[in-house]
């Protein structure tokens, strides 16, 4: 297996929240629940999982109204999605390589 | 792990990339913003067909305006994320032609006669800004994502 290969990114719950956060400062609670279709407690337990393994940070917005959560990938967590991706990229490009004849 | 499935990955992460994207999108060009952009547009020009000290008096409020405008776009915003180096460029850019046709179409328009030409050039401008701020944006978008490509 790649080096760079992620097992602990590679969840596809957590690499779906993962890639929503990627091209974006902070995202909204709200929006990765829909985005993904989970519930409240199922997406708070992943982002735990992430924010524990300083992968992720997550901040309540302060406001008049409900508070909005917001979560971003910390520079960390980018270099390690990053590096999986990059990983993936290798491994799906192995299948294109030509093979060497016996 | 194989191939397939590695590429199957890849695939779903983009899919999410263009999902992000395309929230922020959605909330920027949503009629709100758009509208509340022409409103600036009409406004702040039209006010240079006020006789002095009035004469461009409604850039003060405009600019006060554009502040509420942020920090209501920031605390609205499903999706956040700060515009690369291209993108600002490009508003920047466009800002820049807006103004020159707005000011260009205003001095024609008086110099044929008409009464309020600013109020005539700026209608036009937000009626620009209305139609052209969605393409300008997605040029923009596409611009960044090229340059992310190459680096």
């Amino acid at each position: 297996m790649d080096g760079d290969f992620d097992e602990f990114l590679h969840v596809p719950a957590r690499l779906t929240i993962v890639a929503l956060l990627a091209p974006a400062s902070w995202t909204e609670f709200g929006f990765i629940r829909d985005a993904i279709g989970t519930s409240d407690s199922a997406l708070s337990k992943q982002l735990s999982a992430l924010a524990a393994q300083g992968y992720v940070e997550v901040r309540k917005q302060p406001g008049t109204g409900a508070r909005r959560t917001l979560a971003r990938l910390t520079p960390h967590g980018r270099e390690a999605f990053g590096a999986h991706a990059a990983a993936l990229e290798r491994i799906a490009a192995a299948a294109r390589a030509p093979h060497p004849v016996d | 792990m194989t191939p397939d499935d590695a590429r199957a990955a890849l695939d779903d992460i983009q899919r999410r990339h263009e999902q992000s994207r395309a929230a922020e999108a959605r909330h920027g060009f949503s009629p709100f913003y758009l509208g509340v952009l022409a409103l600036i547009v009409l406004v702040s020009y039209a006010s240079y067909d006020l006789p002095n000290p009035w004469n461009g008096a409604m850039l003060f409020p405009v600019v006060a305006l554009v502040a509420l405008l942020v920090i209501a776009y920031v605390r609205r915003a499903p999706v956040l994320r700060k515009p690369g180096s291209g993108e600002l460029l490009v508003g920047v850019a466009a800002g820049i032609l807006l103004a020159a046709v707005i000011k260009g179409l205003a001095t024609a328009i008086g110099t044929a006669g008409m009464p309020t030409p600013h109020l005539i050039a700026a209608a036009a401008g937000a009626v620009v800004c209305l139609l052209a701020a969605r393409p300008i944006c997605r040029g923009a978008d596409a611009l960044a994502r090229l340059a992310g490509r190459r680096s």
